[in-house]
C-alpha cells in the first residue's frame, strides 16, 4: 500500500446540514459526475441539490408483486386441482376464495423481497470495503457530521482543486484518502 | 423554540394541546452529538447489574419453556389439558395472544410512517423488535400442537415421499403463509431499518469483535445520499406493503375461527375485530415495555411523556373498537334468531366461564377508560398498571372465544368443562421467558432508539423553530388571511 | 421547505357566482330527474308496465299506484313461489323470505338516498376525524368536508318517504306477527316504532355534530381564536364513538334489514367503507371544479389532491377486505340462512355478471389504476378515478339492494333507477352548492392552515 498511494477521494466535513446543502449545489454546478453526500440522516431537499433523479425500485416492487401473486394462484392450482386432488368440506377442487389469503400474502412477500433486495442491489450492498473507512474523521459521518466526497474516477478529480473547492463551500476541514 | 417546559410528576411535559403550534418531540436541547451518545452508550457501556438480574430472571423462565416442550414432545400432547370437546386449548390461545402483541411493531414503523406521525421514530425500534420476538413465541406453539413436531414440514408445500400436497383450502395453512410472511417481511423491516444505526455502532466500535460484527451487520453502509435516497424509497414502499399485511395477519388468524360452523366463532366481523384487539394489546405490550426501559436507559427525553401519551389514546380508540365488536356480536346474535348463536354469547357472559368473559370486559373495555382523563393518560403509574390489565384482558379475551364455544357448543351431551394442567400453564408462562430473554438481550445488543430517524425529526424540529422565530411575530397577533408557512415537527 | 410563504391575499375562497352553475345544473337535473320519473311512474302504475320486459300484470299493479298498503302480500309471496326454487322447501308457508321481492319506486329511491347519505357521513367522518388526530394537511379542505356535511338537513327530510312507506321495501313492515320465525324474534327492534326513532336519534347525532363543526369552524374565521379548535379537538372521542354506532346501525337498518332474514356483523363496517370511499371521491371532483374556476387555486395544491387519492385508494383497498372477509366466511360456512343472500346474487347471469364487475371495476382496476402517485396528482387523472368510484358505488348500492326483485332470471334494471337518481344528484347539487356559498370555502384562519400550505408528500 505504502508503495503505491495514488489519492483516491477528497473528503469535506460539514458541521450542519444547511452549509452541505448549498456547498452540494454548487459541486453538482461545477459538473461533477461521481460524487457525494453522507449525512447521519436523510437530508430533505438534497436530493434536488445533488440533482439525483427517481428511482427505478417501484418499478420492481411491482414486478415482484405481481410475480407473487401468480405464482400464488398457479402454486394452489397446481398443488389442490391437478397434481393432487383432494376433495375437502364440499369446496370446488380448485376454489378461488380460499386461495385469495395465501396469493396475497405471497404478493407481500415478494414485493417486500423486491424492495429490500432491490435496494441493496441498487445501493451496492453488501460492500465491506470502501476508501472513505479509511479516513477516521469520516467515522462521524454517521453520527453527526456532513461530508461531501469526490471520487477518483470522477474526470475532474484533482486532489488539490477539489479541496480548495470544498473548504471554499465552507468546510471546515478537507482530506485526501489514499489507496 | 426551546422554551422552558412545566414538569409533571419529575416529567417534562409537551403534552399540551395548542392548535397553532406542534410541540417538540426530543426535548432537552438534544442534538446529533447527544442523541448519537446517549442511544450508542447503551450498547457500550458495561451491562448494569439489573440488566443482569433481568437476564437471569427471563432465562429461569425460558428455563421452564426448555424443559417443558421436550417433555411434551417426548409424551405427547396428551400432557394438556385438551380433549373432547375442547381438542384447541392453550396452545392456539397463546398463539393467538402472542400474534396479536406482534402487531404494534409494524403498526408503529408501516401504518404510523404512512400517516407521517413522527412521534413513532422514538419508539419504532423497540416495538418492532418486540413485534419480531412476539411473533418467534406465536410460532412456537403450532409448532409444538401438531403433536409430531418432527413433522412440523408438512405445513409447507414441500415435496415429499408420500406425493402429497398441503390443502389451501384450509385457513390453518393460511395462517403459515401470513405468519412466515409477516415475520419476514417484520424481519427485514427492523433490519433495513437498523443499517444506518449500525453502522454507528461500527464507526464508534473500539473493539475487534465489536467492529466486526456492526461492520457486518452494516453490510458497508456509508450514509451517501444516494443510498439514502434509494434507501427511503424502499423504507416508503415496505411500510406501504406492510400495511395491508399487518391487517391480513390477524384476520388470517381470526379466520381460523370463522370459517367453521362454531357458534360464537362464525362471525363476518372477526377480521376487522381481530385486527383492533391486536393492535390494542400490541400498544399495551409496548407501554409495558417502555416505562421501564425509558428510565433504565436514560431516554426520558426521547420517549416523552407525549409518546406514551399518545400510545396511551390508541390504546383507548382499540378498546372502544373491540367493544364495539364485543356489541355488535352480541345485538346480531340476538337479532339473527339462531339459538345456538345466541345461547352461546349468553352462555359466555352468565355460563360456566362467566369468570373469564368478565375478566375480559373489565380488562379490555372498562380499564381503558380512565384514559379519557389526560392526567390518567399522563401518569406513568396508571398508564403501566392499565397496560398490564389490557394483556391480561386481551389473553382472556382468546381464551373466552376458544374455551366457551368449544366447551359448550350444540349437543349438550357433548359438553365438558375444559381444565387446564400443569404443562399448560408452564408453557404459557415459558413463553414469556423466551420473549423477555429476547428483548432484554436486543436492549444491549443492538441500537434501542431509530438514532438516525430521530435526528432528521430533530432537524425538523430546529426548521420549525427557527421559521417559527422568524415570523413569530405575524404567527401570535394571527395575521389572518395571510399565514406564513411554516414547516412543522410532529 | 420551511419559510416559505404561499400568499392567500388575492385566493378566491367565495364561492360566489359558481354557486348558480351548480344550481342551473341541479335545477335541470331535479327537473328532468323529476318528469322522467313521474311520466314513468304514469306508464308502469297504468297498464301494466310490460315496456321493459317485465314478467307481469300482478306483479306491475302495485307501481306508482297504492304505495304503502299490506295489500301486496300476496303477489309478494306468489312471486317468489314462483321463481325461487333455492327456497322451494318453503313454498309451503307464507313470509317465508324475509324480503319484498315486488319492485316498488322506493326500491331505487332507497339506492339513491343510501348513496347521497353515504357522502353525507362521509364529509363528516372528514371533519371528525381530522380534529380527533389533529391532522394539519388537510386543514386547507376542511371546510368543503363542513359544508358538505350540512346535507344532513336535507338528507333528513328525504328520509321521510322512506318512513312513511316502509311496507314497499322492507318485510318486516308489512307482515303478519307469528307468521315468520326469524322476524318475530327481532319484531322488538325491526318494527315501524322503533325504525323511526333510531332514525330520529341518527340525525340528531348527525346534524348536531355536523351543524356544531359548522358553526365553530366559522366563528373561527372572524377571531382566529385557537381555543376554538381546542374545543372541537375536546368534542371529537364523543363524536366518533356516536357516529361509528350510529352508521353501523343506519347500514343494518337501511339495506341489511332489506332481508329480514339474513344478517351480517361486519355490514355495518361495509356500509361505512363505502361512505369514506364515495365521499373522498366526492371531495376530489369538487376541488378539481372548484380550481377550475379559479377557487383556492394556491390554497390546494397537487400535495393535497395526492393525499386525498391516496384515502381514495385506501378505502378502495379497504372496501375490498370488508367485502372479502364478509363473502369468504359466508362462502366457507355453507350455512343456508347466511348464504341465501349470496345465492340470489350468483344463481342467476346478470347477479353473477355485476358481482364479478364489483370485483374488477370496484377494486381490481381501481387498484391498479390509483397505484402510481402521478395519477393522484394530476388533475384529469384524479378526476377520472374519482368519477369511475361514485360510479361504481352506486352499482355497489344497488347491488346490495336489487337482487332480491326475483323476476325470475331477469335483470330488473327499469329507467327509473336511473330517473330518480338523476333527480336526487340535482337536488344535491343544489343544497350543496348552497350550502358551500353560506361561508368562504377556505378555514382561513384555522391555526394549522400554515402546516398545510407548507406540507410536501415526502
Amino acid at each position: 500500500m505504502a508503495k503505491e498511494a495514488r489519492p483516491v477521494l477528497v473528503l469535506g466535513e460539514f458541521e450542519d446540514a444547511e452549509t452541505l446543502m448549498s456547498a452540494a449545489e454548487r459541486v453538482r454546478d461545477e459538473g461533477f459526475t461521481h460524487w457525494d453526500c453522507y449525512t447521519p440522516y436523510p437530508v430533505h431537499g438534497l436530493d434536488q441539490k445533488m440533482g439525483i433523479r427517481a428511482t427505478a425500485l417501484p418499478w420492481l416492487v411491482l414486478g415482484g408483486g405481481l410475480t407473487g401473486c401468480t405464482v400464488g394462484f398457479l402454486m394452489q392450482w397446481f398443488m389442490n386441482a391437478v397434481d393432487y386432488k383432494f376433495l375437502i368440506s364440499g369446496k370446488p377442487l380448485w376454489s378461488v376464495p380460499a386461495n385469495i389469503p395465501v396469493s396475497f400474502e405471497l404478493t407481500i412477500l415478494f414485493s417486500a423481497f423486491g424492495a429490500f433486495f432491490g435496494m441493496l442491489a441498487m445501493n451496492g450492498l453488501p460492500r465491506f470495503y470502501r476508501p472513505h473507512f479509511r479516513s477516521e474523521r469520516f467515522r462521524r459521518a454517521t453520527a453527526d457530521r456532513f461530508f461531501i466526497g469526490i471520487e477518483g474516477r470522477d474526470r475532474a478529480f484533482d486532489p488539490q482543486g477539489n479541496q480548495d473547492l470544498l473548504s471554499s463551500l465552507g468546510a471546515s476541514h478537507v482530506e485526501v484518502v489514499e489507496e | 423554540m426551546a422554551e422552558a417546559l412545566a414538569r409533571i410528576g419529575g416529567e417534562l411535559d409537551n403534552t399540551q394541546d395548542r392548535p397553532e403550534r406542534r410541540e417538540e418531540l426530543i426535548l432537552g436541547g438534544l442534538n446529533d452529538t447527544s442523541i448519537t451518545d446517549r442511544v450508542c452508550g447503551i450498547v457500550e457501556t458495561r451491562p448494569t447489574k439489573a440488566w443482569f438480574l433481568a437476564l437471569l430472571m427471563s432465562l429461569s423462565v425460558l428455563g421452564l419453556l426448555g424443559i417443558l416442550v421436550p417433555y411434551l414432545i417426548f409424551t405427547g400432547v396428551g400432557v394438556w389439558g385438551v380433549n373432547n370437546p375442547v381438542g384447541w386449548g392453550y396452545a392456539i390461545v397463546n398463539f393467538v395472544f402472542w400474534v396479536g402483541i406482534g402487531h404494534a411493531g409494524t403498526l408503529i414503523s408501516a401504518i404510523l410512517f404512512l400517516f407521517r406521525q413522527k412521534w413513532r421514530t422514538s419508539i419504532n425500534r423497540a416495538a418492532e423488535a418486540m413485534t419480531i420476538f412476539a411473533v418467534i413465541c406465536a410460532g412456537l406453539f403450532p409448532g409444538i400442537h401438531v403433536g409430531r413436531a418432527w413433522f412440523a414440514y408438512w405445513m409447507f408445500p414441500l415435496p415429499n415421499q408420500m406425493a402429497m400436497w398441503p390443502n389451501f383450502r384450509s385457513p390453518l395453512l393460511w395462517d403459515v403463509f401470513a405468519v412466515g410472511t409477516y415475520f419476514t417481511v417484520s424481519l427485514l423491516f427492523w433490519y433495513m431499518g437498523m443499517i444506518p444505526d449500525l453502522a454507528t455502532l461500527r464507526d464508534r466500535a473500539k473493539n475487534g469483535i465489536r467492529k466486526l460484527a456492526y461492520g457486518a451487520l452494516s453490510m458497508g453502509w456509508t450514509g451517501s445520499n444516494r443510498q439514502w435516497h434509494r434507501y427511503e424509497r424502499a423504507y416508503l414502499l415496505l411500510a406501504a406493503l406492510a400495511t395491508p399485511l399487518v391487517l391480513s395477519v390477524h384476520s388470517v388468524v381470526s379466520f381460523d375461527f370463522a370459517v367453521s360452523q362454531v357458534p360464537g366463532w362464525h362471525t363476518t366481523i372477526f377480521p376487522p375485530y381481530f385486527v383492533a384487539g391486536a393492535i390494542f394489546s400490541g400498544f399495551a405490550m409496548v407501554v409495558t415495555l417502555l416505562v421501564p426501559c425509558r428510565a433504565i436507559f436514560g431516554l426520558k427525553e426521547i420517549i416523552t411523556l407525549r409518546h406514551l401519551e399518545n400510545m396511551n389514546k390508541i390504546i383507548m380508540v382499540t378498546g372502544l373498537m373491540v367493544g364495539y365488536a364485543y356489541a355488535i356480536e352480541f345485538f346480531i346474535a340476538w337479532y339473527g334468531g339462531n339459538p345456538v348463536e345466541k345461547f352461546t354469547f349468553l352462555n359466555r357472559a352468565f355460563g360456566p366461564y362467566d369468570w373469564a368473559y368478565w375478566i375480559m370486559v373489565s380488562c379490555n373495555v372498562i380499564s381503558p377508560q380512565i384514559f379519557w382523563f389526560k392526567k390518567a393518560r399522563t401518569s406513568l403509574v396508571i398508564m403501566f398498571i392499565v397496560s398490564i390489565f389490557v394483556n391480561i384482558g386481551m389473553w382472556f379475551e382468546r381464551f373466552v372465544i376458544t374455551i366457551s364455544s368449544l366447551a359448550n357448543d350444540f349437543v349438550p351431551s357433548a359438553w365438558d368443562y375444559y381444565s387446564p394442567t400443569w404443562v399448560d400453564i408452564g408453557i404459557m408462562i415459558g413463553a414469556f421467558g423466551l420473549f423477555f430473554t429476547l428483548f432484554t438481550l436486543f436492549c444491549r445488543f443492538l441500537p434501542f432508539i431509530a438514532m438516525a430517524e430521530v435526528k432528521a425529526v430533530v432537524a425538523d424540529q430546529e426548521h420549525a423553530a427557527h421559521a417559527a422565530h422568524e415570523s413569530g411575530a405575524a404567527h401570535d397577533s394571527s395575521s389572518g388571511a395571510e399565514p406564513a408557512a411554516a414547516g412543522a415537527a410532529g | 421547505m420551511a419559510g416559505s410563504r404561499i400568499d392567500l391575499s388575492n385566493e378566491n375562497m367565495e364561492l360566489g357566482s359558481l354557486s348558480r352553475n351548480a344550481t342551473s345544473v341541479g335545477m335541470i337535473l331535479l327537473v328532468v330527474g323529476l318528469v322522467a320519473t313521474l311520466a314513468m311512474g304514469a306508464l308502469t302504475g297504468g297498464a301494466g308496465h310490460d315496456s321493459l320486459g317485465h314478467d307481469g300484470g300482478a306483479h306491475g299493479e302495485d307501481h306508482g299506484a297504492d304505495h304503502g298498503s299490506a295489500a301486496h302480500d300476496d303477489h309478494v309471496d306468489d312471486h317468489a313461489g314462483e321463481h325461487d326454487s333455492a327456497h322451494a322447501g318453503h313454498d309451503d308457508h307464507h313470509h317465508a323470505h324475509g324480503y319484498i321481492s315486488e319492485r316498488s319506486w322506493l326500491h331505487p329511491y332507497l339506492i339513491s338516498y343510501c348513496y347521497f347519505l353515504a357522502i353525507t357521513i362521509g364529509a363528516l367522518f372528514f371533519v371528525i376525524i381530522h380534529h380527533l388526530v389533529r391532522a394539519g394537511w388537510s386543514s386547507s379542505l376542511r371546510r368543503i368536508a363542513e359544508g358538505v356535511s350540512q346535507n344532513f338537513i336535507v338528507m333528513a327530510v328525504l328520509t321521510i318517504p322512506i318512513l312513511l312507506n316502509l311496507g314497499e321495501v322492507y318485510q318486516w313492515a308489512v307482515y303478519d306477527v307469528g307468521h315468520d320465525p326469524l322476524i318475530d324474534v327481532k319484531q322488538a327492534y325491526l318494527n315501524e316504532g322503533a325504525f323511526i326513532t333510531r332514525f330520529v336519534a341518527y340525525f340528531a347525532v348527525w346534524i348536531g355534530f355536523s351543524v356544531f363543526f359548522h358553526r365553530m369552524s366559522v366563528k373561527q374565521d372572524e377571531t382566529g381564536d385557537p381555543a376554538i379548535s381546542r374545543k372541537m379537538g375536546l368534542a371529537t372521542p364523543v363524536a366518533v364513538l356516536l357516529f361509528a354506532l350510529s352508521v353501523s346501525f343506519a347500514g343494518f337498518d337501511l339495506l341489511m334489514s332489506l332481508d329480514a332474514h339474513w344478517f351480517s356483523t361486519i355490514f355495518g363496517v361495509y356500509f361505512f367503507a363505502g361512505c369514506v370511499l364515495s365521499w373522498h371521491a366526492f371531495l376530489a371532483l369538487t376541488v378539481i371544479w372548484l380550481q377550475k374556476h379559479g377557487r383556492l387555486v394556491r390554497s390546494i395544491n397537487s400535495e393535497h389532491l395526492q393525499d386525498v387519492g391516496k384515502m381514495v385508494f385506501a378505502f378502495t383497498i379497504f372496501w375490498a377486505y370488508v367485502a372479502f372477509s364478509q363473502y369468504m366466511l359466508y362462502w366457507y360456512g355453507n350455512i343456508p340462512e347466511e348464504t341465501g343472500w349470496y345465492l340470489r346474487r350468483q344463481t342467476t347471469f346478470t347477479w353473477g355478471a355485476w358481482g364479478f364487475f364489483l370485483v374488477f371495476g370496484h377494486f381490481a382496476v381501481p387498484f391498479l389504476f390509483l397505484l402510481s402517485k402521478h395519477v393522484k396528482r394530476r388533475k384529469t387523472t384524479l378526476a377520472v378515478g374519482a368519477i369511475w368510484m361514485l360510479l361504481v358505488h352506486w352499482c355497489d348500492l344497488y347491488y346490495l339492494v336489487m337482487p332480491q326483485l326475483m323476476s325470475g332470471s331477469e335483470f330488473p334494471f327499469q329507467m327509473i333507477d336511473v330517473t330518480i337518481f338523476l333527480a336526487m344528484t340535482g337536488l344535491y347539487l343544489i343544497t350543496t352548492a348552497w350550502f358551500l356559498g353560506r361561508a368562504p370555502l377556505l378555514a382561513k384562519r384555522d391555526p394549522k392552515l400554515p402546516e398545510a400550505l407548507a406540507f410536501h408528500n415526502a
